[in-house]
């Protein structure tokens, strides 16, 4: 077992983890953050997206181990049906959320991309979802509120 | 995943002594998938993350450009040197996998990654995992090499190996104590060689640094990807070509294939009609038509040959322009 | 927060695996779980033998909840483990050991039928055989200027939805079972798992969880994974989940049909039609799932939008030991659409139209007769979708320019195609049609609306929702939809054939008009009003005339009050269809919905790379309850319909499936999809709930043959096989394993 420290969701958590377990097991498993989804195990759909240190990672393709004293975001520390974060607010309002499985990761991917990038254009915006895979929406209404977050302005993302 | 122990390195001396049944972790995307599906079960993981030294990019002028084994790939493509010198090498990192990877994944990973064959993949005893048959050689084969294959027929997956190896670069490999230098031909083999692996590291050794020399003036690169999809796919073929022209003729140049071989390949025949060859447009075709003339395709991937004759005609006349 | 089944957990659970076939064709002669069991941490190990009741379920029931006398694909379970970790589970998977007697693998369908094939099932390898016979067709030939000739294949289609199957089932109170779990059809789910325990419907609970996506996917695969989960539970008395990785799924799943169609058309110097033949085979892999259905609803749609007086179709759905096939979101549609829309093209090539007016000179208008000889008694709206289509795209202009030679040779060719379909909304003559749903208006006003619709991510919820707030004059903000659970609404049949909106919100609709008259009863009663004169609208209960009576909410707490408490029940049947299987003839579906689409491609004709500009969809949807969706499901399925017309291919090599994952499937991802346009187009229809028809399917179900053709208006090459992946065009052929090693001439041409 290892000893781990991480900050989930400003949050701090002292865990004594297999070496073997996935961040995302981690996640779902042992602290019930069921919003961080597994769609494939292997860094391909992006389901399970979350970030570490602000950049969007696979939390299927990391130990918890290798997280050791990080600061971790999974949509549970997003916003809450009450209290939604724009981004959140912006795929509701523009239908951007289909089956919703996709939805906390290309989340999370987009807050990752606007934290770098505050005002990315189209193109960037596809580039950084380009990591998470959606069947249902064709990804144009995701693009559109993405679009729309931006065209408010700066806000707390 | 069979369980291992994990400790993180606490220096490349110690992490170089691991014994057989250990295994290196740098980001860990392509291990970790190995280990899932039991195709390495190590007694230990050891991370070289706890290693900082080896994250540092650095570029000085005149020499050229270091890259930490463990630099992330977004880090590589995010480095304003980087940027404002070797555009191809971020033209490069945008090709590779996923935003989320290129968080994780590292260039010492990227060049080190295993391939992607689905028998090595899959529940194949294969000849790359020291069984007695290449299952490419009758199966389904679309992906596989057409060149520099046999007794194996795998591709190299890594993209920044086809771009490194066109700019010259070297490897600094930390090796029974002490640091060594190869030029990055000299890192990649071909399974005529040794078939359970695709470089010369032994055991216990680690790449430390990439270096990659100043892009000499006047030359143009360009690094191609094609692939099926837009995002995350592996090159069905690539191309990495440095270019110096002057007006009308090529003065030197370099091409780098990826995805037709083992290896990143080196067209030897084909690299040696480049200095000195007309840039006209007809004969810049002939000169791409004359690419692999030694390919043995498969059953099924005869059209990565035209592929590459196609994308490196239009690539070479793209150079040439001024 | 959505909850879907793998996030459901109990204390105590186990977690559930199986064991696939080793070989997809063989005879089972003995299964030894005697070692599996001794691991530390198994709990029990199922074979067949322990399955107390049906251990065969489906249309034809030969899907085996267990391998028992036979494996016929990779993906059979052979035994079932339940342990304390899912680590454990796998390890015991593989210290169960069969003897098999291995049998010859039946791999291509069109060598299924042939005398000397080995007979996968009993009853012969012959799934079913549907017709459609009108006229003439050897005199309808004989007429005929032209004849055009093409095969054309479509290969097998993951589903690809984001969330793999998933169920958690547990030992209920009164020695009952419940199971959670992502089931596009509950009710069927539910009598299967019922059957297989050997329990009463009444002791098994289906509970709906939230759908990661679906489209037509989570019917037998995910009543396999939940009777699984509950045959575990039973065994072990305690809750046992079984989560499906990606590669469980793939492997374990049906796809969409691959066929193989041989088409056959004749037309006057002019390009009418005159006659059209068309001979089908659809692999079902190893079991019956909807084959039946599916080609039921190729063989009536088989001929396409188009007047013809002469039409033979045949289509036979045919056992192989590939991975069994069925419902996917088009239903048997995608298939044929490849098929009748490429020959369209070829019907213009060949007689100098364009493929705009080739559609207009032979589609069907108001009070065409189809192929199956029902004569369309609804707005049929073919020639506005398609007019519409063309000119927002500037079709007919772009169409010409780009059959330059200049453009034809180009590096980088451009390309625009056409296509349009009509499409039989909901199940049609192929089953009962009905669907039930339960409006429900608490004391203080909230709303509760079930239905056995299910959402799976094409907003049904929230359409359903709205009809309700439109019958009852309230704000959405009231509008609660609840899961549906079998025990708290009817059987609704299952949602699939893009009928959600228009069999469920047809329910939704007479259920909220129940509620809306008990409402209107009460306060005629209180206000000694006529209960005609009111209206329900703006949150308030106004006379027709305008004046204001009282709120809804003040409404809803007399009513309680009174003791009316304001729970109704809506059932909508739809039974004007009929159809005789012997003859090919009749009323197939109630109503029809028409599309459009446009595409436009860059083909790059050196590296075969084919990229997909832009897309335009034109839809006659009858009326859009919520427009965002209906835009919603238009963009989702122009997404799929791309990978299906240039990536997507479940690829399997002697029943071995090779692509197990997303990196070897490829979906597309938001770099891969075009610019999208879509054009809502509303003729309302009497079936409908306000009109609405369908969207789901119609929205792909010619995405793939409208890029073929732009791709053939860039090129001037056809392609027959999809998917138009790079080295169908760059080398016109798919790479086939009869070609010899190094036989390519790798000299460059001279």
């Amino acid at each position: 077992m290892e000893k781990i420290h991480l900050q989930i969701n400003g949050r701090n958590y002292h865990l004594e983890v297999p070496a073997t377990e996935l961040l995302v097991d981690t996640l779902r498993e042992r602290l019930g953050l069921t919003g961080t989804k597994k769609g494939c195990e292997i860094g391909e759909c992006g389901a399970c997206t979350v970030l570490i240190d602000d950049k969007a990672v696979n939390s299927c393709l990391i130990l918890t181990a290798q997280a050791e004293g990080k600061k971790i975001t999974t949509i549970e520390g997003v916003g809450d049906y009450n209290n939604l974060h724009p981004v959140q607010q912006a795929f509701l309002n523009h239908d951007a959320v289909h089956c919703g499985f996709c939805t906390p990761g290309m989340v999370l991917s987009v807050i990752g991309l606007l934290k770098r990038n505050p005002r990315p254009n189209e193109k960037e915006i596809r580039e950084a979802i380009a990591g998470n895979l959606c069947r249902c929406t064709g990804y144009k209404q995701i693009v559109e509120a993405v679009l729309d977050v931006i065209g408010q302005g700066e806000k707390n993302i | 995943m069979k369980n291992f122990k994990y400790i993180p390195a606490e220096s490349l001396e110690k992490a170089s002594q691991k014994k057989d049944d250990s295994v290196l972790m740098a980001g860990g995307t392509d291990l970790l998938g190995m280990i899932k599906d039991d195709l390495l079960t190590p007694e230990t993981v050891i991370n070289l993350k706890s290693l900082k030294e080896l994250k540092n990019i650095r570029y000085n002028a005149g020499k050229g450009l270091e890259i930490g084994a463990l630099a992330t790939i977004t880090e590589l493509a995010e480095n304003s040197d980087v940027q404002k010198r070797f555009p191809v090498l971020v033209q490069t990192c945008k090709e590779i996998a996923s935003p989320q990877l290129r968080n994780v994944g590292t260039v010492g990973g990227n060049l080190c990654q295993r391939p992607r064959c689905w028998y090595y993949r899959g529940e194949f005893n294969c000849l790359r995992k020291g069984g007695d048959t290449c299952f490419a050689v009758d199966g389904e084969n679309k992906f596989h090499c057409v060149v520099g294959g046999g007794p194996c027929y795998i591709v190299h997956p890594s993209d920044l190996a086809v771009s490194l190896l066109a700019l010259d670069a070297s490897l600094e490999i930390f090796s029974n104590g002490k640091l060594k230098t190869v030029p990055i031909d000299d890192f990649f083999i071909l399974p005529e060689q040794n078939e359970t692996k695709e470089n010369i590291l032994e055991p216990g050794e680690i790449v430390t640094k990439i270096i990659v020399p100043e892009i000499p003036a006047g030359s143009k690169c360009a690094f191609i990807k094609f692939k099926e999809r837009a995002s995350w796919d592996f090159a069905v073929v690539s191309l990495g070509i440095l270019l110096n022209t002057n007006g009308s003729t090529i003065k030197n140049g370099r091409i780098v294939f990826g995805g037709v071989a083992p290896r990143p390949w080196i067209d030897t025949a084909l690299n040696t009609k480049l200095t000195g060859a007309a840039t006209d447009e007809k004969n810049l075709k002939s000169l791409a038509d004359s690419a692999l003339l030694e390919a043995e395709p498969m059953s099924k991937n005869d059209y990565k040959i035209i592929l590459v004759r196609n994308l490196l005609k239009q690539a070479l006349i793209d150079l040439s322009k001024n | 927060m959505a909850r879907y089944a793998a996030d459901y957990s109990l204390p105590h659970q186990l977690y559930g695996c199986v064991k696939y076939a080793d070989y997809p064709h063989a005879e089972i002669l003995n299964i030894d779980i005697s070692e599996a069991l001794k691991i530390n941490g198994v709990e029990a190990v199922l074979t067949y033998k322990d399955v107390p009741g049906e251990n065969r379920f489906g249309l034809i029931p030969n899907i085996r909840i267990l391998a028992d006398d036979r494996t016929r694909y990779l993906g059979d379970a052979v035994a079932l483990i339940a342990a304390r970790t899912i680590e454990i589970a796998k390890q015991a998977a593989r210290h169960i050991s069969i003897k098999y007697h291995k049998l010859p693998d039946v791999i291509d369908p069109r060598e299924s039928l042939k005398e000397e094939t080995i007979k996968i099932h009993e009853e012969g390898n012959l799934v079913v055989h549907h017709k459609v016979l009108k006229g003439d067709i050897a005199r309808g030939f004989k007429q005929s200027v032209h004849v055009i000739e093409q095969d054309f294949s479509t290969p097998a289609i993951e589903h690809a939805y984001l969330e793999p199957e998933a169920a958690l089932a547990y030992p209920d109170e009164q020695d009952g079972i419940a199971v959670i779990g992502c089931l596009q059809n509950i009710y069927t789910s539910h009598k299967v798992i019922a059957a297989a325990l050997n329990l009463p419907l009444a002791k098994v609970k289906i509970i709906q969880s939230t759908m990661g996506g679906s489209f037509g996917g989570k019917d037998e695969a995910s009543t396999l994974v939940a009777a699984r989960a509950a045959l575990l539970a039973v065994k072990t008395k305690r809750p046992v989940k079984i989560v499906n990785s990606r590669e469980d799924s793939m492997i374990q799943s049906y796809k969409r049909h691959p066929y193989y169609l041989n088409y056959r058309w004749g037309c006057d110097q002019d390009g009418r039609l005159l006659a059209m033949q068309h001979d089908i085979i659809a692999d079902s892999g190893a079991y019956c799932s909807m084959t039946p259905f599916v080609t039921w609803r190729s063989v009536v749609q088989a001929a396409g939008p188009y007047r013809c007086p002469n039409v033979k179709t045949d289509v036979r759905g045919v056992y192989t030991n590939n991975n069994y096939t069925g419902a996917m979101r088009g239903f048997g549609s995608p298939q044929v659409n490849v098929a009748i829309e490429i020959m369209m093209d070829k019907i213009a090539e060949k007689t100098n139209k364009s493929p705009l007016e080739i559609r207009l000179l032979n589609g069907f208008g108001d009070g065409a007769v189809t192929a199956t000889g029902q004569k369309l008694s609804h707005d049929v709206s073919l020639k506005q979708v398609l007019t519409i289509a063309a000119e927002k795209s500037d079709f007919e202009n772009k169409w010409r320019q780009n059959r330059s030679k200049e453009n034809q040779s180009a590096p980088v060719s451009k390309g625009i195609g056409l296509s349009c379909s009509y499409r039989g909304v909901s199940l049609g003559a192929e089953g009962v049609d009905a669907a039930s749903a339960v409006v429900h208006v608490q004391p203080d006003g909230s709303i509760n609306v079930s239905s056995g619709i299910i959402d799976m991510g094409q907003g049904a919820q929230t359409a359903l929702a709205q009809i309700a707030a439109e019958v009852l004059g309230v704000s959405m903000k009231r509008m609660r939809f609840l899961e549906p659970d079998t025990t708290r609404v009817a059987d609704s049949g299952p949602t699939v054939a893009s009928r959600g909106t228009i069999m469920g919100g047809g329910a939704v609709k007479i259920a909220a008009e129940k509620v809306a008259e008990l409402i209107k009863e009460i306060l005629a009663e209180k206000h000694k009003i006529r209960k005609e004169s009111l209206l329900l609208k703006n949150e308030k209960i106004e006379t027709k005339s305008g004046k204001r009576v009282c709120t809804f909410t003040d409404a809803v707490k007399l009513c309680y009050a009174k003791g009316t408490p304001l729970f109704a029940n809506g059932v909508r049947y739809i039974a004007e269809t009929d159809w005789n299987e012997k003859t090919g003839r009749g009323n197939a579906y109630f109503t029809y919905v028409y599309g459009a689409n446009v595409a436009e491609v860059e083909v790059d004709r050196e590296t075969g790379k084919v990229n997909v500009t832009r897309f335009i969809s034109v839809h006659d949807v009858g009326k859009a309850i919520n427009k965002s969706m209906v835009e919603g499901q238009i963009y989702g399925g122009i997404a799929m319909g791309t990978g299906y017309a240039i990536m997507e291919s479940f690829i399997q090599e002697s029943g071995m499936a090779k692509t197990i994952n997303f990196d070897e499937y490829y979906i597309p991802t938001a770099l891969d999809v075009p610019q999208m346009e879509s054009f809502i187009v509303e003729n309302p229809d009497k079936h409908g709930p306000f009109g609405a028809k369908s969207i789901g399917e119609p929205a792909l179900e010619i995405v793939a043959p409208t890029i073929i053709n732009a791709i053939f208006n860039a090129t001037g090459k056809h392609i027959y096989n999809l998917p138009a992946s790079l080295e169908e065009v760059l080398l016109g052929k798919k790479l086939r394993r009869d070609v010899e090693r190094g036989s390519l001439s790798c000299k460059p041409e001279v």
